[in-house]
């Protein structure tokens, strides 16, 4: 193995974890707001009837 | 534009020139400690005194180095041309370095004038290149920094 | 009214962007993930060793474009937050707040890989030298930003004293560039110049450049998944939600 290997996958290990947190972490965030706003609505709609 | 969103602009603008001069003024008083390291004219100038800790940077000249045979002791010249520093270095080098080498020494000059190093590392240049593409320059005789002399040379 | 201003807004309207961005996301992804499997594999397949360093070079495929992008996304925040500032267009501000994290992302990035790639080449993690410190201060800015903005409960004005940090900020992008030049630096200098003139043959260079342009879009993706939960947070209880609730568009 080439000496350098191991500095390589951590820098690009270290690299590919934080782009990915920082990519997922709103999505998530975003479908949960979305599905609570849903709820809601539903509610209220309900005892609108 | 309307007169408030003038007023909002112009506190903008005055707010960037406001640090921007206080960061020239900052900067400019603080040049010699932003200073990595200093050259050989340097130290032949200034005439570091014995025993201060600094940071040497320069070029491992040619031919330079010598290895101990029974342990990692290492002598080499530090240049930049015009002026030579001998430095001594006891440690595990990194593995750019070499004759030739960009290098910055960390340690102190003793007192008949020799560098001695606690720490050395390798600055490697801007350059990037395959090996072959080094080789073949080495055999037509010329080295990478010629090639960058001759780049920053055309017009 | 100009087409320019007009066009700011009716992209600041809030159900026209939520819908829009909506439409642009997937696509800017995918673009991004063609871009950086391509680019990846020129990197680590196709792209010749380095004469000096050997492979610990290739570390730059993700170094280089991180250090730009949090310079980028710092300058794009700086200038959101200056136009959220001047003319009070909430989506200029709530873009500003959401690249914070971004670019803090990038800029630690490009500190953690400089410092790996730091070891094998220069022989120690870190040094203190113009260039590493006015990046690790770009970090610290951004943190700053988002921890100002998080410091005020509402969000109007949070995003304006996020916006004037970011302003001041500013200041240090010019020292983060130039330091290389201006001072004897562990860091070497500048060697890709736009213009021409770049100190790498093209079979590196390439794939460098299609990385940088690949975080391009990760940035425009994030930037915009983010802006739209923070503009659904913020009108939770505005028309426009409550109407995309209903036709099931939200």
């Amino acid at each position: 193995m080439n000496p350098h290997t191991p500095y390589i996958l951590v820098a690009y290990g270290t690299s590919i974890f934080i782009m990915l947190l920082i990519a997922v972490l709103p999505i998530l965030r975003g479908r949960k707001l979305r599905q609570e706003l849903r709820n809601r609505a539903s509610v209220e709609n309900q005892r609108h009837q | 534009m309307t007169p408030t969103r003038k007023k909002r602009m112009t506190v903008v603008l005055l707010i960037l020139l406001g640090v921007g001069i206080a960061a020239a003024i900052a900067m400019t008083a603080l040049q010699e400690n932003l200073l990595y390291f200093v050259s050989p004219s340097d130290v032949a100038a200034d005439k570091m005194p014995a025993g201060r800790q600094f940071r040497l940077g320069g070029l491992v000249k040619d031919g330079s180095v010598v290895r101990a045979n029974e342990s990692l002791e290492i002598h080499f010249v530090v240049t930049d041309g015009p002026e030579d520093v001998a430095v001594v270095f006891n440690d595990i080098l990194p593995d750019l370095f070499r004759e030739g080498q960009g290098i910055i020494a960390i340690g102190a000059l003793d007192t008949a004038g020799v560098f001695q190093a606690d720490e050395v590392l390798a600055k490697h240049d801007e350059e990037y290149m395959p090996p072959e593409v080094a080789d073949a320059l080495e055999k037509t005789g010329h080295t990478v920094a010629d090639q960058n002399a001759a780049a920053e040379n055309k017009p | 009214m100009n087409p320019v201003m007009k066009f700011i807004h009716k992209t600041g309207s809030p159900a026209y962007f939520y819908w829009l961005s909506g439409r642009m996301i997937p696509w800017l992804w995918a673009i991004f993930a063609v871009l950086t499997i391509w680019g990846m594999y020129q990197a680590f397949f196709v792209a010749p060793t380095d004469y000096q360093q050997g492979e610990s070079y290739r570390i730059i495929y993700i170094h280089v474009p991180a250090a730009w992008m949090s310079m980028m996304i710092y300058i794009l925040m700086a200038i959101f937050g200056a136009i959220g500032l001047i003319w009070r267009i909430r989506i200029a501000e709530i873009f500003a707040v959401s690249s914070a994290p971004i670019g803090a992302a990038f800029a630690l990035i490009a500190l953690i890989t400089g410092s790996i790639w730091g070891k094998p080449t220069w022989g120690t993690y870190w040094v203190w030298d113009a260039r590493l410190t006015s990046q690790l201060v770009l970090f610290f800015l951004y943190l700053g930003v988002m921890g100002l903005h998080s410091a005020i409960d509402e969000p109007r004005k949070a995003a304006r004293a996020a916006a004037l940090l970011a302003l001041v900020g500013v200041v240090n992008l010019p020292i983060i560039h130039f330091s290389v030049d201006w001072w004897n630096t562990l860091h070497q200098g500048t060697t890709v110049k736009i213009g021409g003139g770049s100190k790498m043959p093209n079979s590196m260079l390439i794939p460098l450049l299609v990385m940088a342009i690949a975080t391009k879009f990760y940035y425009g993706a994030a930037l915009l998944t983010r802006a739209r939960n923070r503009l659904l947070d913020q009108d939770r209880r505005r028309g426009w939600v409550a109407k995309k609730i209903k036709e099931d568009q939200l």
